[in-house]
């Protein structure tokens, strides 16, 4: 019996067939990235949180803390990156996908209040998820349930609209719209080959994260990169099967074109199989690679035309079911080419602008290049926080009291030393200032300490007391507070979780922003009074710390406070 | 006609709740998008911290809500039109899908400068923070023009219909006038929900400062330039084919005539759009006086829930003219293409009309149970024919109301439920078939401009409907409409005692007297009365209109048809019981 398949419009094509193909084929890649990152990052974000392994509770706290805080992000860009392709489909599969959705109407539009939900709980994770303690397990196991729904609802919508031959038996049963495709013997193994895909996607995207930050938080990143590629190894291996599978549930005439009927689709089928198996090899040789980051580009370099073969292998076996069921294009067409360009055109200014805000972010940024600049190379879409308190998405309670002790300190020790230097100068001048300056704020620094219990002092890239010179760690740290606006610099702050020699500490740096008073003593040579100029090269002969404008970061007050070891 | 219904009571309803949503949510994300950047603007201009701070918060209440509510809502319409309406929704993505592939540029522009401004304001120096804010209302807004053009092309589709044009459907009678009026619209919510948001600070002076700059740079602005704005529309729709007079019950078109008639308790039009109106008028005089108000009398101390009602009233009138767009734009769902039950009008491509089997001229010649892709046809219809033949009257009479149900499935259902929203059965209580086929007749003509009668296939033809309902004509066969309206009646509880009622006392009787009781009558010699046994006032009716092919020697039915309606009412009520199902279309 000949299928019923809805009629076309009376209407042409506005493009001609294969345009329209290959820009749904580029959307749907697009779109599949950023997907992904969702759904197997959820997955994966899930299964860290969920982990009480000892031993990688800081690295898979940072990661876990940087993918929530990027999830609002990375959702976003899944679906801005959807719409597109459901547009593309609707034009040329219309007939079909609208079909198919009426009749699992109320599933179909489920999808809608689903995302929002999911969407909601990745900001609660993001802005409130140290608030939330060990309910953020429980709101991650939600969004991630939230979104394996959602793909499960996707693939019943378009394996049913691959089967119109069922079209008017399922509408006979039952026009009320809860038909879901179950008795498709192709749906779990699709669902689950797009599931296990999206695990080893968003697990090359955790190692690329490691990559990017493999110079400023080594342990995170190399722990990153190393469990990135296990995940995806597992996750391709297991695809391996589970393409059999989806292959073997083919419809026999589809299978027979598949592996010699079709050249192009047996190509293509031979190529994702090659592909698979070779990114699964990659992901055995990266683990014992000595050269991580290598490795893990070299994973990248797999994953992406295995994708790119996935999605025509994908485009392929429709079109050959379709053919099948008597599906054929409209030939008339008249393409609309100015609405066209026009559209060319804003693509090209929509991509620019949106890279020219996410660097302006980035740019911005304290520490190490944004979390969601990583997802930019994956999605277009600007960049979430990185280790800035403001957004502190830490799940870790020690950090959270380290930091909240380490603002104190900052501020005490300044407002102290501060408080010093100012009844020094309302008694002895500029002169005696520096006198005393000289002698007594190492001291009394050095008190503060002892209060304290932990490591604090000032350090300077262009210090005066050569006790402040400051490490590589803090000379990082200090230049990237140079680079911050002016206005940003009073309220910015720098911390970071460091492991060394097996022991985890919080490093925490505060910046010394210039102010109008301190010119006398660290403004421009020229400026200066001659008293302070004697004074200063009386007490200290190599002193650097001249030459300084209001708003210039002096220095910065660094802390150092050991973690307690997790339980 | 073409693709399968999906079969919920009052669909129409469902793709409403979603839209009136997303257009509250989408406008205000636009005029609050201006609102953020001209806030920050003034607030660093006067190195006034406290304002900034205030700015900055609202940006973070607005990433949460236009990010996911508004842009999911959005995709919301999407879904539900498809769902309810996938024939036009078909139709509107093959000739405008680089319009909306145009939106979604603007809509990604959008997002990404909404997310980096929440982001950047520590990060990114103020010149850059405010220009990424324009970013953001500049795309905002474009997207809103972009899709306007969509949207109004489907109330005046203006000359779209000859040429098929992307730009002539795009840029059609109503596109500049609903642009303006929704950026006007956009300008009002951006006020409210500002001042919705400066309730909640605790610096009253700062509190009144926002208050009233909402109030006079805001509220009152759009106070004047939406109906300045909806003027322009409607005069717009009218140029463009819009029947706004009659909808409304309004006998011109004139600012005044249209707000006494929507204000009138005389009844004309369509009553739930006039009442939409009214509601749309209200809203917003009680908003703007309220708003007025609270900025003179209360701008220091106001609290969240005065500012909550005002912006509850914003959201009804909008959601309020919202329906009154939609209810002025039947019976078309695309402007002299497309009924709202999907019946389309032909097309013409260089002189040649198109084949079309769901046109109304095809439907009424092959039938819409056979067009029909996904019909649920009763077993013993024959399609095309006279109907079920060599039945049982009662079983024909059963085919028959099957067969009517099915078309109201397939051409009423769509806004027609029962009895809850525009419900079907208090429109036909106590009518008799032929009474119900002629009103289906006239449903709706196509008239030229000046109220001549033309045909469908006039591009310039616009739609009279009976009443002023703004129906889309019946289509189908003599023996569908038949059908149908047998189905009718019985909802209608024509066959009960209900038709008896409605006809006199006395007609039916002597209807017999006159014609029958020659033959028929007690003192006859065939009386009438075992031959009436299980038989409903419908069936008589029929067999009224045949009667020499029920009986040889019987001569026709000479009487009228209003007299051989009582008759079939006055023989039904001596022998059939009342039919009275609840019957789900």
């Amino acid at each position: 019996m000949t299928p019923i398949i809805p009629l076309a419009d009376p209407l042409p094509q506005p493009a001609p067939a294969w345009l329209l193909w290959a820009l749904l084929q580029l959307t749907f890649f697009l779109h599949l990235l950023a997907m992904n990152v969702v759904l197997g990052g959820s997955i994966l974000a899930l299964h860290w949180r969920l982990s009480r392994r000892p031993g990688d509770a800081a690295p898979r706290a940072a990661v876990t803390g940087a993918f929530a805080k990027a999830l609002p992000v990375a959702v976003a860009a899944a679906v801005t990156l959807g719409v597109a392709p459901l547009l593309f489909v609707q034009v040329l599969y219309g007939r079909l996908f609208l079909t198919s959705s009426v009749l699992m109407a109320w599933w179909w539009l489920a999808v809608v209040p689903l995302v929002i939900l999911a969407y909601y709980g990745a900001y609660l994770l993001a802005f409130r998820g140290a608030s939330l303690g060990p309910r953020a397990r429980t709101v991650a196991a939600v969004v991630a349930l939230l979104f394996v729904a959602v793909g499960f609802l996707y693939t019943s919508n378009v394996t049913r609209s691959l089967r119109p031959e069922t079209f008017v038996e399922a509408y006979r049963a039952s026009g009320r719209g809860l038909t879901l495709n179950l008795a498709d013997s192709t749906l779990w193994p699709r669902y689950l080959h797009m599931l296990f895909g999206a695990i080893a996607v968003a697990a090359i995207a955790v190692a690329v994260f490691g990559l990017f930050r493999r110079e400023r938080e080594p342990e995170m990143a190399s722990w990153a990169m190393r469990k990135g590629t296990v995940f995806f190894g597992i996750a391709t291996a297991v695809n391996i099967f589970v393409g059999m599978w989806f292959l073997l549930a083919q419809p026999k005439e589809i299978l027979v074109r598949l592996v010699g009927g079709d050249t192009w689709a047996m190509t293509l089928l031979a190529l994702g199989i090659l592909l698979g198996i070779a990114a699964g090899g990659f992901a055995l040789l990266a683990l014992g690679a000595k050269d991580a980051a290598r490795a893990t580009k070299a994973q990248v370099g797999i994953l992406l035309p295995t994708l790119v073969v996935m999605v025509l292998l994908r485009d392929q076996v429709r079109q050959l079911v379709l053919r099948d069921a008597g599906f054929e294009h409209p030939s008339w067409v008249e393409a609309q080419w100015g609405p066209l360009a026009v559209f060319a055109l804003l693509l090209v200014a929509a991509v620019a602008t949106i890279a020219w805000m996410a660097r302006a972010l980035a740019r911005g940024s304290s520490g190490p290049g944004a979390v969601g600049a990583t997802l930019l190379a994956l999605a277009v879409l600007a960049g979430a926080g990185d280790g800035r308190a403001a957004e502190a998405a830490s799940a870790d309670p020690r950090v959270e009291s380290a930091v909240a002790e380490a603002r104190v300190a900052a501020r005490e020790l300044a407002a102290y030393l501060k408080t010093l230097l100012q009844a020094e100068l309302a008694r002895d001048g500029f002169d005696g200032a520096i006198a005393v300056c000289a002698e007594v704020a190492q001291q009394r620094t050095a008190e503060y300490r002892e209060t304290f219990k932990n490591d604090i002092r000032r350090v300077s890239l262009r210090r005066r007391n050569a006790a402040n010179e400051p490490d590589d760690y803090e000379r990082a740290v200090l230049e990237s507070f140079d680079r911050l606006p002016v206005d940003a610099r009073p309220r910015a702050e720098h911390w970071e979780v460091v492991t060394e020699d097996g022991r985890e500490s919080l490093r925490y740096l505060k910046p010394l922003v210039t102010g109008p008073l301190c010119l006398t003593c660290h403004g421009g040579r020229a400026t200066m009074a001659p008293a302070v100029t004697e004074a200063l090269a009386a007490h200290y002969p190599d002193d650097q710390a001249t030459g300084f404008d209001v708003g210039d970061v002096r220095g910065a007050i660094t802390i150092r406070i050991p973690l307690v070891p997790k339980p | 006609m073409n693709y399968p219904i999906w079969e919920l009571p009052a669909p129409g309803l469902l793709i409403a709740a979603v839209a009136i949503v997303h257009v509250f949510i989408s406008h205000f994300a636009v005029g609050g998008g201006l609102f953020l950047v001209l806030a920050e603007k003034k607030a660093r201009a006067a190195g006034d911290e406290a304002f900034l701070a205030f700015v900055r918060s609202l940006s973070g209440f607005f990433v949460l809500l236009t990010l996911v509510l508004g842009a999911l809502t959005g995709v919301g319409i999407w879904f539900t039109i498809a769902l309810v309406q996938p024939q036009a929704t078909s139709a509107l993505v093959t000739a405008f899908v680089w319009g909306w592939a145009i939106e979604w540029t603007f809509f990604a522009v959008e997002i990404a400068a909404a997310m980096v401004y929440y982001y950047g304001w520590d990060r990114l120096d103020a010149r850059t923070h405010v220009r990424v804010g324009w970013i953001y209302f500049v795309s905002a807004w474009a997207s809103l023009a972009v899709i306007s053009g969509i949207l109004s092309f489907m109330a005046t589709s203006g000359q779209w219909v000859v040429t098929r044009s992307f730009a002539d459907g795009i840029f059609n009678p109503t596109y500049w006038p609903t642009v303006a009026l929704r950026t006007a619209v956009a300008v009002g919510l951006a006020g409210l929900y500002a001042l919705l948001a400066a309730s909640f600070l605790k610096d009253a002076g700062l509190k009144a400062r926002v208050a009233r700059w909402s109030v006079t740079r805001w509220i009152v602005p759009a106070a004047v330039l939406i109906p300045a704005t909806l003027f322009w529309y409607l005069s717009a729709a009218v140029g463009g084919g819009v029947a706004v007079a009659e909808t409304l019950g309004a006998q011109g078109t004139s600012a005044t005539v249209l707000l006494t008639a929507v204000f009138s308790s005389v009844a004309g039009g369509h009553p739930l759009v006039r009442h939409a109106a009214a509601l749309t008028v209200l809203g917003a005089s009680l908003l703007v006086l309220g708003a007025l108000a609270l900025a003179t009398l209360r701008a220091r101390t106001y609290h969240w829930v005065e500012a909550a009602v005002l912006m509850s009233l914003g959201f009804a009138s909008m959601g309020a003219s919202e329906w009154v767009r939609e209810g002025l734009r039947k019976p078309w769902v695309i402007d002299r293409y497309m009924f709202v039950n999907s019946v389309r009008l032909p097309v013409s491509v260089d002189g040649a009309v198109l084949e079309d089997p769901f046109t109304v001229e095809a439907l009424s010649e092959r039938g819409v149970l056979t067009t029909a892709r996904f019909a649920r046809v009763p077993a013993a219809w024959s399609p095309g024919g006279p109907g079920p033949e060599g039945l049982e009257p009662a079983a024909r009479a059963e085919v028959m109301a099957a067969a009517g149900r099915e078309v109201f499935r397939l051409e009423c259902a769509v806004c027609h439920t029962v009895s809850g929203h525009l419900g079907i059965r208090p429109l036909v209580e106590g009518q008799s078939v032929a009474a119900i086929e002629a009103t289906l007749d006239s449903l709706a003509q196509p008239v030229t401009a000046d109220g001549e009668p033309t045909a469908w296939s006039n591009p310039q033809a616009r739609v009279e409907t009976r009443l002023g309902r703004r129906m889309p004509p019946f289509v189908g066969t003599d023996v569908e409409k038949h059908a149908l309206a047998i189905h009718l009646a019985r909802l209608g509880g024509a066959a009960a005692a209900g038709v008896a009622a409605a006809v006199s006392g006395e007609a039916g009787p002597e209807t017999f007297g006159t014609y029958c009781a020659a033959c028929h009558g007690p003192d006859a010699p065939w009386p009438i009365g075992e031959r009436l046994r299980g038989r409903s006032a419908d069936e008589f009716f029929d067999l009224l209109g045949r009667l020499d092919e029920v009986q040889e020697d019987m001569p026709p039915f000479a009487g009228t048809e209003e007299e051989r309606a009582a008759l079939a009412a006055h023989l039904a009520e001596l022998a059939v019981p009342a039919l009275d199902e609840e019957v789900m279309p």
